[in-house]
């Protein structure tokens, strides 16, 4: 407990009921006091005048006495004299001729030494011609009467004492539990209610504890409420994979949930921004959007895309006014998604159509044209046989041999070409097993030797060992065929290409890189459309045909290709976890 | 004494009581818990606890008894009394950090904490209860000599005020005397000081300072005769046995024990023991001074009540408001000792025998009105027991403090630093140290005088007891819990 306020309830008590019983005690010592002193004043008036009328009438027996010549002058002078100094002790008396010769002088009692002491003189004339002085001196200081107020004094200083340490206790039996109260609700905060001792008083502080317990239980349950409402709208607006951002003007304060904070990372991580990216990036647009928003006071809703080398971040950014309780506009609220991958998807699924379609229709003329390049192919073995005949007879000119040669090379290029069109419009079905990498990348090495000796490429392994894909055998064969007769398409003499296989996270991949010309971003996009070649003597089929067996055992193809440096390309598949396959034998691949 | 003295000496009489009335308040709001009222909920800091201790420990004993006893025995005091009481204050600074890990209420909990013992705790409450209210008496005894002299009053008159102060600053708690300890340390110390200059300016005035001293320092206490009050020692056994029972007896007097649990830490609490041993020592050389230079200056108080000779040379000041001022701090002194032995009275018989006995039927609401009671019931007692007042403050406190040493000594020490120390061997220390201690006081008293302090035999037979118990139940596999 702090210190007394002096505005508090206590304070006031007992400032009034001190100086109520303050002015009472000085009052009543006052009085006390003052009766004292009129007691004593009158009791030494009284003594006074009684000495003096028992003098006087001393004086008189005297003057009787010698009348009657009982005794003398001189003797009843003497007896007058003797008596006044017998009776005066606490007054003063003086007894002078006519003359002016001092007869008696007595000094004794009380000197008026204060200012508040008053003296009373009586003076009377004597028939032996003398002058009776007598005072009295009524001193409110006088020793007696201090005696005497000294215990009333004590009295007065217990007895406030004792009134002040009862004044004490009883302001502080009323105020203790209000300030106990005050100090309970002064710690109510949202979360905080602090325990209200009940006083175990009846009375109206009693009844005020009893109604303030109960309407913090009230608060408490309300609050429980509203807290849990809170928590789940929280926990929605945190779970949701939108990014939320609400913006308040014009402090321009903004709160953002998880997702958004996840979307702004997801941009400083792939573009490698600066720590501070309030003047760059999505989320100064955002800020930008929002403010148009609330100039504007209308809607907005708008893409945000941001592409660099291989990266892309595309995202939808809608905006909508925010209101307040009294329905006036107050900041903006933003949506953000993240719709790369959906972009990308598309995208996908665009290249997809347009190679289905192509497809479809290569294979249906590729059906039309086989067909009668079989007639041409077995008229021109025939036309080649007889040729030949004619010229062994010598009949013929044997120059014409070698054009029925090169007809039949054609022809049975044409006929592959139409094999590859055929694979790629309608390849076999897949047949997915569990295939180990390097010993499948063993097993077509050796297929595309001829080629490898010819431009002198090496081929390095970088494998981890004891990685397993779920893909069709042939068709991962055909693939790795492709791509590596692709690299060392790509690659100079004497250079290398190198097969890495591993790990990344829960997804498998296998790549091969070459350290060839590369390709530029616009190429990099047409690479899989059929007949796309930068290669004259190409079909412009080989990459088509391994994005379409790619696609047909659910895995992804990523190409990374920086023109004069190389190109890899990776062949990834989300790891084989045990139960995924029916195949027993499998553990965790 | 003329009109204005008694003027002057109200007038600061009222000053005083204006103070205490302020100070004392701040405790009324401090007291709903019984941590609060009791121990100040362990939170008095380093000053707050340094005042509160040397305010307790400047008592009645100190001032008047003691300063008579420099009056009329030269230094000896210093040696006999005084160098026994700083070493018992030593003794704490072993135990306060053991101490403060039982998170005690009251002292005597303590020995139920320790050795799971209710009985012991009652028993100790009972043996606090009835030192303290005898002690209370010797500090009413000395309030009234006081202000009897201060306002000239009846000595009945007098002890009656007691009421005024006790009872008020005590229904507030440690916190409330803690505050208004802070007031009257002050004016302790001030007035000593005030005492000790005009002594010594006396002593230069007459141009005597030299001479004094050299009668100081040539002082022979072994020829002054036997003194009962137990400041005199006449040979080594006797100053051993007195100074043994000094040191253990401080050392477990409770109102010095309570303030190291109402520290706010054992830092502070160590430091709070340093600082007022440092304090003390500082100060029982400046009441050595007044009482030998006043020996030297004064001499006809020879034959009076040793109690009373210091009054007697405060009223001989010329200056009233120097006397006044004086006696105002003499007054504080006893104030500052009576309210804290009141508040160990009261919570020992609440919180130690009440609590305990009715535990069923007592929650802590009740202790708090029942504690408001006993602080009446128990000024009240200490007040109809001082009319007829002990003949010799030093000597009661010799016996107080030879039943603390014999009951509590070992019990409470062996407890904290001995882990051996047992249920039993607490048992029999308290109860035999106590019995002993009494009946060997009693027979010192009314029939053979010993050269020795009777308690030492108490005490002795207490340690014997204790250890040997303690080491038998050991041995035979009933170790206790060690408590906290």
């Amino acid at each position: 407990m702090k210190g007394l306020n002096k505005y508090s309830i206590e304070h006031k008590m007992l400032l009034s009921f001190l100086t109520l019983f303050i002015l009472a005690m000085i009052l009543a010592g006052a009085f006390s006091y003052w009766s004292t002193y009129q007691l004593y004043k009158e009791t030494m008036l009284i003594k006074f005048n009684e000495t003096t009328e028992y003098l006087h009438g001393f004086y008189e027996y005297l003057l009787d006495l010698e009348e009657r010549q009982k005794i003398t002058t001189q003797e009843a002078q003497a007896q007058f004299l003797q008596m006044v100094q017998s009776i005066y002790e606490d007054s003063d008396i003086k007894i002078t001729t006519k003359e002016g010769a001092i007869l008696l002088e007595q000094t004794e009692g009380i000197q008026p030494d204060s200012i508040f002491a008053q003296e009373i003189i009586r003076e009377e004339y004597l028939a032996w011609g003398w002058l009776i002085q007598s005072s009295i001196v009524i001193n409110p200081l006088a020793p007696f009467l201090i005696d005497i107020q000294k215990y009333t004094i004590i009295l007065v200083i217990m007895t406030s004492m004792i009134v002040i340490q009862i004044i004490i206790g009883l302001s502080h039996h009323f105020a203790q539990p209000i300030k106990e109260l005050v100090e309970s609700v002064e710690k109510i905060d949202v979360n905080i209610y602090p325990e209200v001792r009940l006083s175990g008083r009846k009375d109206e502080i009693g009844i005020l504890y009893q109604a303030f317990s109960n309407m913090l239980l009230r608060l408490k349950k309300s609050q429980f409420k509203i807290m849990k409402m809170q928590k789940l709208q929280k926990s929605i607006i945190e779970s949701t994979s939108f990014g939320i951002i609400s913006v308040t003007y014009p402090s321009e304060q903004l709160l953002m949930n998880q997702a958004a904070k996840q979307i702004f990372k997801k941009e400083y991580k792939l573009f490698r921004l600066n720590k501070s990216p309030i003047k760059q990036g999505l989320f100064y647009k955002v800020k930008e959007v929002a403010r148009q928003t609330w100039q504007e006071k209308k809607e907005q809703s708008t893409l945000y895309t941001r592409e660099h080398e291989q990266n892309r971040f595309v995202v939808e950014l809608q905006t909508k006014l925010l209101y307040g309780e009294d329905n006036k506009e107050i900041g903006v609220l933003c949506n953000l998604q993240d719709i790369t991958e959906k972009v990308e998807l598309e995208e996908r699924m665009i290249r997809l159509d347009r190679l289905v379609s192509l497809g479809e229709l290569a294979a249906g003329i590729a059906h039309e044209i086989r067909n009668p390049l079989t007639g041409i192919k077995a008229n021109t073995q025939v036309l080649q046989k007889r040729l030949s005949t004619l010229e062994k007879q010598g009949v013929s000119d044997a120059t014409f041999l070698p054009f029925m040669t090169r007809i039949i090379k054609e022809i049975n290029r044409l006929n592959q070409m139409i094999t590859r069109l055929l694979q790629f419009a309608k390849p076999k079905e897949s047949k997915q097993e569990l295939i180990d990498l390097s010993a499948i990348i063993t097993d077509t090495l050796p297929i595309i030797s001829k080629q490898l000796e010819e431009r002198c490429v090496q081929i390095i392994r970088e494998e981890q060992p004891g990685l397993l894909f779920l893909f069709d055998y042939d068709q991962l064969k055909q693939i790795i065929i492709n791509l590596l007769l692709n690299a060392i398409q790509a690659s100079a003499n004497n250079s290398q290409i190198v097969i890495k296989t591993g790990l990344r996270g829960d997804i498998v991949f296998l790549a091969i890189e070459d350290f060839g010309k590369g390709m530029d971003t616009q190429t990099l996009q047409k690479i899989f459309n059929p007949f796309f070649t930068t290669n004259p003597s190409g079909t412009g089929l080989g990459l088509s045909v391994v994005h379409r067996l790619v696609e047909e055992n659910e895995a992804q193809i990523s190409v990374y290709s920086q023109p004069g440096v190389g190109t890899r390309v990776e062949i990834a598949k989300k790891k084989i976890k045990k139960g995924d396959t029916h195949d027993k034998n499998s553990d965790d691949y | 004494m003329d009109n204005m003295d008694i003027f002057i000496s109200l007038f600061f009489f009222l000053v005083y009581s204006t103070f205490i009335l302020y100070f004392g308040k701040y405790g009324l709001g401090q007291s709903s818990h019984l941590r609060t009222f009791f121990v100040a909920n362990n939170s008095l800091g380093l000053w707050a606890s340094i005042f509160t201790f040397c305010a307790t420990w400047i008592s009645m004993t100190s001032l008047l008894a003691i300063t008579g006893a420099f009056y009329l025995e030269g230094i000896t005091p210093l040696f006999s009394v005084i160098l026994g009481w700083l070493l018992g204050a030593s003794l704490l600074l072993l135990i306060v950090n053991k101490l403060r890990e039982y998170d005690l209420l009251t002292i005597p909990q303590f020995f139920a904490k320790r050795y799971q013992s209710k009985l012991l705790q009652v028993l100790a409450g009972f043996v606090n209860i009835c030192i303290h209210l005898i002690y209370m008496v010797i500090q009413i005894y000395g309030f009234g000599l006081i202000l009897s002299y201060l306002l000239d009053i009846p000595y009945l008159l007098a002890i009656s005020m007691v009421y005024l102060f006790l009872i008020y600053t005590t229904f507030g708690g440690l916190h409330s005397i803690a505050r208004t300890d802070k007031l009257n340390f002050y004016w302790i110390i001030l007035s000593i000081l005030s005492l000790a200059i005009w002594l010594a300016w006396k002593l230069i005035e007459k141009g005597e300072f030299a001479s004094y001293a050299g009668q100081v320092l040539t002082f022979n206490p072994l020829l002054l005769p036997a003194s009962r009050e137990f400041t005199s020692s006449l040979d080594i056994l006797s100053f051993l046995s007195v100074s043994i029972i000094w040191i253990c007896g401080k050392a477990t007097h409770t109102q010095y024990l309570i303030r190291v649990v109402s520290a706010k830490s054992a830092q502070t609490a160590t430091k709070m023991i340093w600082v007022s041993i440092l304090i003390l020592s500082v100060f029982y050389l400046i009441i050595a001074f007044i009482g030998t230079s006043s020996g030297y200056l004064i001499t006809e108080y020879v034959d009076q009540n040793p109690n009373e000779i210091i009054l007697l040379i405060i009223r001989d000041i010329s200056n009233s408001y120097l006397t006044s001022f004086i006696f105002l701090g003499f007054l504080a002194s006893s104030i500052s000792t009576a309210n804290s032995q009141l508040l160990i009275f009261t919570s020992s018989f609440s919180y130690d025998v009440l609590n305990i006995l009715f535990k069923q039927r007592i929650n802590e609401q009740h202790l708090g009105v029942i504690n408001r009671f006993l602080i009446l019931g128990g000024a009240s007692c200490a007040f109809l027991l001082s009319i007829t007042p002990p003949s010799t403050l030093l000597g009661t406190g010799s016996y107080i403090w030879g039943i603390l040493a014999c009951t509590f000594f070992w019990p409470f020490y062996g407890g904290l630093l001995w882990k051996r120390a047992t249920t039993k061997g607490a048992y029999a220390a308290m109860f035999v140290g106590l019995i002993s201690c009494l009946l060997f006081t009693y027979y010192d008293t009314y029939y053979q005088q010993s050269q020795v302090h009777p308690a030492i035999y108490g005490l002795v037979f207490s340690g014997i007891l204790f250890f040997g118990v303690s080491l038998y139940s050991t041995q035979n596999g009933k170790i206790d819990n060690e408590g906290t």
